[in-house]
Protein backbone atom coordinates (compact mmCIF):
# COMPACT_ATOMS: atom_id res chain seq x y z
CA UNK A 1 0.00 0.00 0.00
CA UNK A 2 1.70 3.21 -1.13
CA UNK A 3 0.71 6.46 0.46
CA UNK A 4 1.51 9.93 -0.83
CA UNK A 5 1.89 12.51 1.92
CA UNK A 6 1.79 16.08 0.68
CA UNK A 7 2.29 18.75 3.34
CA UNK A 8 4.26 22.01 3.21
CA UNK A 9 5.80 21.80 6.68
CA UNK A 10 9.01 19.75 6.35
CA UNK A 11 8.98 18.58 9.98
CA UNK A 12 5.39 17.47 9.71
CA UNK A 13 6.11 15.71 6.44
CA UNK A 14 9.06 13.88 8.00
CA UNK A 15 7.01 12.99 11.12
CA UNK A 16 4.13 11.53 9.09
CA UNK A 17 6.48 9.68 6.76
CA UNK A 18 8.44 8.07 9.63
CA UNK A 19 5.32 7.24 11.62
CA UNK A 20 3.50 5.62 8.71
CA UNK A 21 6.64 3.81 7.59
CA UNK A 22 6.98 2.34 11.08
CA UNK A 23 3.33 1.35 10.85
CA UNK A 24 4.20 -0.72 7.78
CA UNK A 25 3.20 1.52 4.91
CA UNK A 26 5.21 2.52 1.89
CA UNK A 27 5.27 6.31 2.04
CA UNK A 28 6.37 8.94 -0.44
CA UNK A 29 6.44 12.63 0.44
CA UNK A 30 5.81 15.91 -1.35
CA UNK A 31 5.97 19.42 0.05
CA UNK A 32 3.97 21.22 -2.62
CA UNK A 33 1.42 20.60 -5.34
CA UNK A 34 3.95 20.41 -8.16
CA UNK A 35 6.00 17.77 -6.35
CA UNK A 36 2.81 15.87 -5.49
CA UNK A 37 1.85 15.83 -9.18
CA UNK A 38 5.31 14.52 -10.09
CA UNK A 39 5.09 11.73 -7.49
CA UNK A 40 1.64 10.77 -8.72
CA UNK A 41 2.91 10.62 -12.30
CA UNK A 42 6.03 8.61 -11.41
CA UNK A 43 4.68 6.15 -8.88
CA UNK A 44 1.61 4.05 -8.34
CA UNK A 45 -0.03 5.73 -5.36
CA UNK A 46 -2.94 4.03 -3.59
CA UNK A 47 -4.05 6.83 -1.33
CA UNK A 48 -2.99 10.33 -0.38
CA UNK A 49 -2.79 12.46 2.69
CA UNK A 50 -2.74 16.09 1.66
CA UNK A 51 -2.66 19.36 3.50
CA UNK A 52 -5.52 21.71 2.76
CA UNK A 53 -4.34 24.76 0.78
CA UNK A 54 -1.11 23.03 -0.23
CA UNK A 55 1.10 25.61 -1.99
CA UNK A 56 1.79 25.46 -5.74
CA UNK A 57 -1.17 23.21 -6.39
CA UNK A 58 -1.78 22.97 -10.19
CA UNK A 59 -5.12 24.30 -11.40
CA UNK A 60 -7.75 21.57 -11.46
CA UNK A 61 -5.97 19.56 -8.76
CA UNK A 62 -3.61 16.64 -9.11
CA UNK A 63 -5.43 13.76 -7.45
CA UNK A 64 -7.47 11.35 -9.55
CA UNK A 65 -11.17 11.29 -8.58
CA UNK A 66 -11.06 7.61 -7.67
CA UNK A 67 -8.11 8.00 -5.30
CA UNK A 68 -8.96 8.12 -1.58
CA UNK A 69 -7.61 11.37 -0.14
CA UNK A 70 -7.43 12.44 3.50
CA UNK A 71 -7.27 16.20 3.88
CA UNK A 72 -5.34 17.67 6.81
CA UNK A 73 -7.07 20.86 7.84
CA UNK A 74 -6.88 23.57 10.47
CA UNK A 75 -10.66 23.86 10.48
CA UNK A 76 -12.61 22.24 13.27
CA UNK A 77 -15.93 21.52 11.60
CA UNK A 78 -15.22 19.27 8.68
CA UNK A 79 -18.00 16.70 8.88
CA UNK A 80 -20.08 15.85 5.83
CA UNK A 81 -19.19 14.85 2.29
CA UNK A 82 -17.13 11.95 1.06
CA UNK A 83 -13.74 13.54 1.75
CA UNK A 84 -11.98 12.30 4.85
CA UNK A 85 -10.80 15.24 6.94
CA UNK A 86 -8.29 15.15 9.76
CA UNK A 87 -8.19 18.31 11.85
CA UNK A 88 -4.96 19.62 13.32
CA UNK A 89 -3.72 18.90 15.94
CA UNK A 90 -4.33 15.19 15.48
CA UNK A 91 -2.74 12.38 17.43
CA UNK A 92 -0.72 9.54 15.81
CA UNK A 93 -3.59 7.21 16.70
CA UNK A 94 -6.07 9.43 14.82
CA UNK A 95 -3.78 9.41 11.78
CA UNK A 96 -3.48 5.65 11.95
CA UNK A 97 -7.22 5.25 12.30
CA UNK A 98 -7.90 7.55 9.33
CA UNK A 99 -5.49 5.62 7.12
CA UNK A 100 -6.96 2.28 8.22
CA UNK A 101 -10.48 3.50 7.48
CA UNK A 102 -9.50 4.62 4.00
CA UNK A 103 -7.82 1.29 3.32
CA UNK A 104 -10.88 -0.56 4.57
CA UNK A 105 -13.09 1.54 2.30
CA UNK A 106 -10.80 0.73 -0.63
CA UNK A 107 -10.48 -2.97 0.01
CA UNK A 108 -13.97 -3.56 1.31
CA UNK A 109 -12.72 -4.43 4.79
CA UNK A 110 -9.90 -6.79 3.67
CA UNK A 111 -7.25 -4.50 5.24
CA UNK A 112 -3.74 -3.65 4.11
CA UNK A 113 -3.03 -6.01 1.27
CA UNK B 1 -23.96 49.03 15.22
CA UNK B 2 -22.73 46.21 17.44
CA UNK B 3 -24.46 44.96 20.55
CA UNK B 4 -22.32 46.73 23.17
CA UNK B 5 -22.41 50.04 21.33
CA UNK B 6 -26.18 49.83 20.90
CA UNK B 7 -26.57 49.04 24.59
CA UNK B 8 -24.39 52.04 25.51
CA UNK B 9 -26.41 54.41 23.30
CA UNK B 10 -29.74 53.15 24.67
CA UNK B 11 -28.60 53.29 28.30
CA UNK B 12 -27.09 56.76 27.95
CA UNK B 13 -30.25 58.05 26.24
CA UNK B 14 -32.46 56.52 28.92
CA UNK B 15 -30.25 58.12 31.59
CA UNK B 16 -30.59 61.55 29.95
CA UNK B 17 -34.36 61.03 29.64
CA UNK B 18 -34.69 60.09 33.33
CA UNK B 19 -32.59 63.03 34.56
CA UNK B 20 -34.33 65.57 32.31
CA UNK B 21 -37.79 64.25 33.16
CA UNK B 22 -37.03 64.38 36.88
CA UNK B 23 -35.67 67.93 36.61
CA UNK B 24 -38.57 69.25 34.51
CA UNK B 25 -41.13 67.48 36.71
CA UNK B 26 -39.72 69.21 39.79
CA UNK B 27 -39.58 72.64 38.06
CA UNK B 28 -43.13 72.40 36.69
CA UNK B 29 -44.42 70.89 39.93
CA UNK B 30 -43.04 73.83 41.93
CA UNK B 31 -44.45 76.26 39.37
CA UNK B 32 -48.00 74.83 39.57
CA UNK B 33 -47.80 74.59 43.38
CA UNK B 34 -46.88 78.31 43.55
CA UNK B 35 -49.84 79.21 41.33
CA UNK B 36 -52.12 77.23 43.69
CA UNK B 37 -50.59 78.97 46.72
CA UNK B 38 -51.15 82.38 45.11
CA UNK B 39 -54.77 81.44 44.44
CA UNK B 40 -55.19 80.31 48.04
CA UNK B 41 -53.75 83.64 49.20
CA UNK B 42 -56.40 85.44 47.10
CA UNK B 43 -59.29 83.30 48.44
CA UNK B 44 -57.93 83.84 51.95
CA UNK B 45 -58.04 87.62 51.46
CA UNK B 46 -61.60 87.36 50.17
CA UNK B 47 -62.61 85.17 53.09
CA UNK B 48 -61.19 87.73 55.51
CA UNK B 49 -63.56 90.29 53.95
CA UNK B 50 -66.63 88.05 54.36
CA UNK B 51 -66.76 87.17 50.67
CA UNK B 52 -65.36 90.36 49.18
CA UNK B 53 -61.93 91.91 48.95
CA UNK B 54 -61.30 93.98 52.05
CA UNK B 55 -60.38 97.64 51.58
CA UNK B 56 -56.89 97.80 50.19
CA UNK B 57 -54.39 100.58 50.35
CA UNK B 58 -54.44 102.00 46.89
CA UNK B 59 -51.23 103.64 45.68
CA UNK B 60 -51.24 107.31 44.89
CA UNK B 61 -52.67 107.79 41.45
CA UNK B 62 -50.08 108.49 38.81
CA UNK B 63 -47.38 106.61 40.73
CA UNK B 64 -45.89 103.19 40.22
CA UNK B 65 -46.38 100.59 42.94
CA UNK B 66 -43.40 99.39 44.93
CA UNK B 67 -41.16 96.96 43.11
CA UNK B 68 -41.62 93.41 44.32
CA UNK B 69 -45.31 93.79 45.11
CA UNK B 70 -46.52 91.33 42.54
CA UNK B 71 -48.98 88.45 42.50
CA UNK B 72 -51.68 88.28 45.19
CA UNK B 73 -49.94 90.94 47.33
CA UNK B 74 -50.27 93.51 44.56
CA UNK B 75 -52.81 96.29 45.28
CA UNK B 76 -54.18 95.58 41.78
CA UNK B 77 -55.32 92.09 42.78
CA UNK B 78 -58.64 93.39 44.14
CA UNK B 79 -59.37 94.91 40.73
CA UNK B 80 -58.03 92.15 38.53
CA UNK B 81 -59.32 89.07 40.37
CA UNK B 82 -62.22 87.29 38.68
CA UNK B 83 -64.27 85.62 41.38
CA UNK B 84 -67.60 85.06 42.95
CA UNK B 85 -68.68 84.35 46.53
CA UNK B 86 -71.92 82.65 47.50
CA UNK B 87 -73.26 82.54 51.06
CA UNK B 88 -75.28 79.48 51.96
CA UNK B 89 -77.33 79.94 55.11
CA UNK B 90 -78.03 77.22 57.65
CA UNK B 91 -81.42 76.55 56.08
CA UNK B 92 -79.70 75.95 52.70
CA UNK B 93 -80.61 79.24 51.08
CA UNK B 94 -77.94 80.44 48.66
CA UNK B 95 -77.22 84.15 48.18
CA UNK B 96 -74.61 85.71 45.94
CA UNK B 97 -72.28 87.94 47.95
CA UNK B 98 -69.99 88.95 45.08
CA UNK B 99 -70.03 88.21 41.34
CA UNK B 100 -66.92 89.75 39.82
CA UNK B 101 -66.72 87.29 36.96
CA UNK B 102 -68.36 87.21 33.54
CA UNK B 103 -68.28 83.44 32.97
CA UNK B 104 -71.22 82.66 35.30
CA UNK B 105 -74.68 84.00 36.02
CA UNK B 106 -75.83 84.33 39.62
CA UNK B 107 -77.81 81.07 39.36
CA UNK B 108 -74.85 79.19 37.90
CA UNK B 109 -72.59 80.57 40.66
CA UNK B 110 -75.08 79.39 43.30
CA UNK B 111 -75.26 75.89 41.76
CA UNK B 112 -71.46 75.62 41.72
CA UNK B 113 -71.26 76.86 45.34
CA UNK B 114 -73.85 74.33 46.54
CA UNK B 115 -71.96 71.50 44.81
CA UNK B 116 -68.75 72.55 46.56
CA UNK B 117 -70.10 73.45 50.02
CA UNK B 118 -68.97 70.17 51.62
CA UNK B 119 -65.40 70.53 50.39
CA UNK B 120 -62.61 72.70 51.86
CA UNK B 121 -60.46 73.97 49.02
CA UNK B 122 -59.09 72.82 45.71
CA UNK B 123 -59.41 73.09 41.94
CA UNK B 124 -62.64 72.75 39.96
CA UNK B 125 -62.93 72.64 36.18
CA UNK B 126 -59.15 72.83 35.83
CA UNK B 127 -58.65 76.58 36.29
CA UNK B 128 -61.00 77.60 39.16
CA UNK B 129 -59.60 77.62 42.71
CA UNK B 130 -62.21 77.48 45.48
CA UNK B 131 -62.28 77.90 49.23
CA UNK B 132 -65.15 76.96 51.57
CA UNK B 133 -65.31 78.68 54.99
CA UNK B 134 -67.78 79.30 57.81
CA UNK B 135 -68.74 82.59 59.32
CA UNK B 136 -71.56 83.22 61.77
CA UNK B 137 -73.12 79.82 61.09
CA UNK B 138 -73.25 80.45 57.34
CA UNK B 139 -71.13 78.70 54.74
CA UNK B 140 -69.23 80.84 52.24
CA UNK B 141 -67.90 79.47 48.94
CA UNK B 142 -65.43 81.63 47.05
CA UNK B 143 -64.36 80.58 43.55
CA UNK B 144 -61.48 82.38 41.80
CA UNK B 145 -60.68 82.11 38.09
CA UNK B 146 -56.91 81.40 37.86
CA UNK B 147 -56.85 80.81 34.09
CA UNK B 148 -54.71 83.88 33.39
CA UNK B 149 -52.22 82.92 36.10
CA UNK B 150 -52.12 79.27 34.97
CA UNK B 151 -51.55 80.06 31.29
CA UNK B 152 -47.79 80.83 31.63
CA UNK B 153 -47.37 77.65 33.70
CA UNK B 154 -49.00 75.54 31.01
CA UNK B 155 -46.85 77.24 28.39
CA UNK B 156 -43.73 76.41 30.40
CA UNK B 157 -44.94 72.79 30.71
CA UNK B 158 -45.46 72.46 26.94
CA UNK B 159 -42.12 74.14 26.22
CA UNK B 160 -40.47 71.77 28.73
CA UNK B 161 -41.92 68.69 27.01
CA UNK B 162 -40.96 69.91 23.51
CA UNK B 163 -37.52 70.92 24.81
CA UNK B 164 -37.03 67.52 26.40
CA UNK B 165 -37.98 65.68 23.20
CA UNK B 166 -35.58 67.85 21.15
CA UNK B 167 -32.85 67.43 23.76
CA UNK B 168 -33.22 63.61 23.77
CA UNK B 169 -33.25 63.46 19.99
CA UNK B 170 -30.07 65.59 19.83
CA UNK B 171 -28.50 63.53 22.58
CA UNK B 172 -29.35 60.29 20.73
CA UNK B 173 -27.91 61.62 17.48
CA UNK B 174 -24.78 62.83 19.29
CA UNK B 175 -24.34 59.49 21.05
CA UNK B 176 -24.79 57.50 17.84
CA UNK B 177 -22.12 59.60 16.13
CA UNK B 178 -19.75 59.82 19.08
CA UNK B 179 -20.13 56.20 20.19
CA UNK B 180 -18.56 55.19 16.88
CA UNK B 181 -15.43 57.09 17.88
CA UNK B 182 -15.57 55.99 21.52
CA UNK B 183 -16.00 52.31 20.65
CA UNK B 184 -13.59 52.21 17.74
CA UNK B 185 -10.52 51.41 19.90
CA UNK B 186 -12.53 48.88 21.93
CA UNK B 187 -13.87 47.15 18.82
CA UNK B 188 -10.38 47.21 17.35
CA UNK B 189 -8.90 45.63 20.50
CA UNK B 190 -11.67 43.00 20.49
CA UNK B 191 -11.03 42.23 16.81
CA UNK B 192 -7.29 41.97 17.41
CA UNK B 193 -7.86 39.67 20.38
CA UNK B 194 -10.09 37.39 18.32
CA UNK B 195 -7.59 37.37 15.49
CA UNK B 196 -4.78 36.59 17.91
CA UNK B 197 -6.75 33.71 19.43
CA UNK B 198 -7.53 32.30 16.00
CA UNK B 199 -3.92 32.66 14.86
CA UNK B 200 -2.54 31.28 18.12
CA UNK B 201 -4.85 28.30 17.81
CA UNK B 202 -3.68 27.64 14.24
CA UNK B 203 0.00 28.23 14.93
CA UNK B 204 0.01 25.70 17.77
CA UNK B 205 -1.65 22.99 15.75
CA UNK B 206 1.10 21.80 13.46
CA UNK B 207 3.95 21.91 16.03
CA UNK B 208 1.84 19.88 18.45
CA UNK B 209 1.07 17.32 15.75
CA UNK B 210 4.75 17.07 14.87
CA UNK B 211 5.81 16.63 18.53
CA UNK B 212 3.15 13.94 18.98
CA UNK B 213 4.21 12.06 15.83
CA UNK B 214 7.94 12.28 16.62
CA UNK B 215 7.41 11.10 20.19
CA UNK B 216 5.47 8.14 18.86
CA UNK B 217 8.30 7.42 16.38
CA UNK B 218 10.87 7.58 19.23
CA UNK B 219 8.77 5.20 21.31
CA UNK B 220 8.50 2.78 18.44
CA UNK B 221 12.21 2.89 17.53
CA UNK B 222 13.97 3.43 20.88
CA UNK B 223 11.26 2.31 23.24
CA UNK B 224 8.84 3.92 25.66
CA UNK B 225 10.35 5.84 28.58
CA UNK B 226 9.16 8.10 31.39
CA UNK B 227 10.27 11.02 29.26
CA UNK B 228 8.26 10.03 26.18
CA UNK B 229 5.22 9.33 28.37
CA UNK B 230 5.62 12.74 29.96
CA UNK B 231 5.93 14.40 26.54
CA UNK B 232 2.77 12.63 25.41
CA UNK B 233 0.86 13.77 28.50
CA UNK B 234 1.95 17.37 28.03
CA UNK B 235 1.16 17.27 24.31
CA UNK B 236 -2.33 15.97 25.10
CA UNK B 237 -2.78 18.81 27.56
CA UNK B 238 -1.65 21.39 25.03
CA UNK B 239 -3.88 19.88 22.34
CA UNK B 240 -6.79 20.10 24.75
CA UNK B 241 -5.90 23.73 25.50
CA UNK B 242 -5.64 24.52 21.81
CA UNK B 243 -9.06 23.04 21.18
CA UNK B 244 -10.47 25.22 23.95
CA UNK B 245 -9.08 28.47 22.57
CA UNK B 246 -12.08 29.12 20.28
CA UNK B 247 -14.44 28.79 23.25
CA UNK B 248 -12.58 31.64 24.97
CA UNK B 249 -14.02 33.86 22.30
CA UNK B 250 -17.60 32.73 22.95
CA UNK B 251 -19.48 35.86 23.86
CA UNK B 252 -23.10 35.04 23.19
CA UNK B 253 -24.16 37.17 20.26
CA UNK B 254 -27.92 37.45 19.96
CA UNK B 255 -28.40 38.64 16.41
CA UNK B 256 -29.80 35.49 14.79
CA UNK B 257 -32.34 32.83 15.74
CA UNK B 258 -31.21 29.22 15.67
CA UNK B 259 -32.95 25.88 16.09
CA UNK B 260 -31.60 24.80 19.46
CA UNK B 261 -33.38 21.44 19.26
CA UNK B 262 -31.46 20.57 16.09
CA UNK B 263 -28.16 21.79 17.51
CA UNK B 264 -28.68 19.77 20.71
CA UNK B 265 -29.58 16.57 18.79
CA UNK B 266 -26.56 16.97 16.47
CA UNK B 267 -24.24 17.52 19.42
CA UNK B 268 -25.67 14.52 21.29
CA UNK B 269 -25.20 12.34 18.19
CA UNK B 270 -21.62 13.54 17.97
CA UNK B 271 -20.96 12.46 21.57
CA UNK B 272 -23.11 9.32 21.78
CA UNK B 273 -20.35 7.03 20.47
CA UNK B 274 -17.81 8.48 22.91
CA UNK B 275 -20.16 7.80 25.85
CA UNK B 276 -20.64 4.22 24.58
CA UNK B 277 -16.89 3.71 24.34
CA UNK B 278 -16.54 4.70 27.99
CA UNK B 279 -19.52 2.52 29.00
CA UNK B 280 -21.39 5.52 30.33
CA UNK B 281 -25.16 5.48 29.95
CA UNK B 282 -26.24 8.82 28.49
CA UNK B 283 -29.96 9.62 28.85
CA UNK B 284 -31.16 12.60 26.86
CA UNK B 285 -34.38 14.55 26.69
CA UNK B 286 -34.61 17.26 24.05
CA UNK B 287 -37.83 19.24 23.71
CA UNK B 288 -39.13 19.81 20.18
CA UNK B 289 -39.13 23.22 18.55
CA UNK B 290 -36.83 25.04 20.95
CA UNK B 291 -35.40 28.08 19.23
CA UNK B 292 -33.16 30.74 20.67
CA UNK B 293 -31.45 33.90 19.60
CA UNK B 294 -27.75 33.46 19.09
CA UNK B 295 -25.01 32.01 16.97
CA UNK B 296 -25.47 28.32 16.07
CA UNK B 297 -21.76 27.52 16.29
CA UNK B 298 -21.49 29.14 19.72
CA UNK B 299 -24.45 27.04 20.93
CA UNK B 300 -22.82 23.95 19.44
CA UNK B 301 -19.54 24.73 21.23
CA UNK B 302 -21.29 25.41 24.55
CA UNK B 303 -23.43 22.24 24.41
CA UNK B 304 -20.34 20.29 23.36
CA UNK B 305 -18.46 21.53 26.42
CA UNK B 306 -21.32 20.47 28.70
CA UNK B 307 -21.39 16.94 27.22
CA UNK B 308 -17.59 16.79 27.22
CA UNK B 309 -17.62 17.55 30.94
CA UNK B 310 -20.06 14.68 31.59
CA UNK B 311 -18.03 12.38 29.38
CA UNK B 312 -14.89 13.12 31.37
CA UNK B 313 -16.25 12.89 34.88
CA UNK B 314 -19.25 10.53 34.83
CA UNK B 315 -18.63 7.14 36.43
CA UNK B 316 -21.52 5.17 35.00
CA UNK B 317 -24.34 7.47 33.91
CA UNK B 318 -25.13 10.97 32.72
CA UNK B 319 -28.20 12.91 31.60
CA UNK B 320 -28.74 15.83 29.27
CA UNK B 321 -31.98 17.80 29.12
CA UNK B 322 -33.07 20.67 26.90
CA UNK B 323 -36.43 22.14 27.86
CA UNK B 324 -38.52 25.29 27.83
CA UNK B 325 -39.81 26.66 31.13
CA UNK B 326 -41.91 29.75 30.63
CA UNK B 327 -39.83 32.06 28.49
CA UNK B 328 -36.58 30.46 29.63
CA UNK B 329 -34.60 27.78 27.85
CA UNK B 330 -33.13 25.33 30.31
CA UNK B 331 -30.12 23.14 29.67
CA UNK B 332 -29.46 20.66 32.44
CA UNK B 333 -26.77 18.07 32.67
CA UNK B 334 -26.11 15.57 35.44
CA UNK B 335 -23.53 12.87 36.02
CA UNK B 336 -22.46 10.61 38.85
CA UNK B 337 -19.09 12.28 39.36
CA UNK B 338 -17.37 11.46 42.60
CA UNK B 339 -17.67 14.83 44.35
CA UNK B 340 -18.74 15.96 47.84
CA UNK B 341 -22.24 17.48 48.12
CA UNK B 342 -22.69 21.25 47.94
CA UNK B 343 -22.43 24.12 45.54
CA UNK B 344 -19.50 23.95 43.15
CA UNK B 345 -19.82 27.11 41.06
CA UNK B 346 -16.03 27.29 41.01
CA UNK B 347 -16.12 24.79 38.12
CA UNK B 348 -16.90 27.86 36.04
CA UNK B 349 -13.63 29.57 36.99
CA UNK B 350 -11.00 29.59 34.28
CA UNK B 351 -8.19 27.01 34.67
CA UNK B 352 -9.91 25.53 37.74
CA UNK B 353 -9.98 21.77 38.06
CA UNK B 354 -11.84 20.00 40.86
CA UNK B 355 -10.47 17.29 43.13
CA UNK B 356 -11.91 14.51 40.93
CA UNK B 357 -10.04 15.72 37.83
CA UNK B 358 -6.77 14.00 38.64
CA UNK B 359 -5.86 11.75 35.73
CA UNK B 360 -8.51 13.32 33.52
CA UNK B 361 -7.38 15.22 30.43
CA UNK B 362 -8.22 18.88 30.41
CA UNK B 363 -7.07 22.32 31.40
CA UNK B 364 -10.11 23.72 33.18
CA UNK B 365 -11.43 25.94 30.43
CA UNK B 366 -14.52 24.17 29.09
CA UNK B 367 -17.18 25.24 31.58
CA UNK B 368 -15.74 28.75 31.92
CA UNK B 369 -16.52 29.11 28.22
CA UNK B 370 -20.09 27.93 28.92
CA UNK B 371 -20.41 30.57 31.66
CA UNK B 372 -19.12 33.34 29.36
CA UNK B 373 -21.55 32.21 26.68
CA UNK B 374 -24.53 32.16 29.10
CA UNK B 375 -23.64 35.59 30.44
CA UNK B 376 -23.40 36.93 26.92
CA UNK B 377 -26.94 35.66 26.35
CA UNK B 378 -28.15 37.29 29.61
CA UNK B 379 -28.46 33.81 31.09
CA UNK B 380 -27.33 32.16 34.31
CA UNK B 381 -25.28 29.10 35.14
CA UNK B 382 -25.08 27.10 38.35
CA UNK B 383 -23.47 23.86 39.46
CA UNK B 384 -24.03 21.73 42.53
CA UNK B 385 -23.63 18.22 43.83
CA UNK B 386 -26.57 16.49 45.52
CA UNK B 387 -26.31 12.91 46.71
CA UNK B 388 -23.09 12.48 44.76
CA UNK B 389 -24.74 13.64 41.51
CA UNK B 390 -23.14 16.61 39.82
CA UNK B 391 -25.79 18.91 38.37
CA UNK B 392 -25.10 21.66 35.87
CA UNK B 393 -27.86 24.10 34.99
CA UNK B 394 -27.84 26.77 32.29
CA UNK B 395 -30.88 29.05 32.08
CA UNK B 396 -31.04 31.22 28.96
Amino acid sequence: MKILTAVSDRDLLAGIEKYLTLAGYDVVGAFDGVQAATRLAEEKIDLSIVEEDLPRMPRGGVFPDEMPVAVLTKNKNTSGGETKYLSFPFSPAELSSAVSMMINDMTGGRGNE
Amino acid sequence: MNKVRRKFVVLATVAVFVVLTALLTVINGINFTMVAEDADRVTEMISSGAGRFPNVNMPERGGFREPGKMGPDSPETAHSARYFTVKISQNGEAETVALNISAFTEEEAKDIAVSLMNEKRGWTNGIYRYRVYKEGGDTFVTVVDQGRELLPSYRILVISIIGEIICIALCLAFLIVMSKKIFKPIEEADRRQREFLAEAENEFKIPLTVIGLNTEVIEKTVGQSDETLSINRQVKKLISLTKKIPTLGITGTQDTVCDLTDVARDTINEYAQKFNERNIKLSCSVADGVTAKGNKEEYRAALGEILENSLKFAKTSATFTLSLTGDRTLIESTNDADLPDGSCDRVFDRFTRLENSSGVDGVGLGLSGVKDFARGMNGRVSASVEGGVFKLRVAL
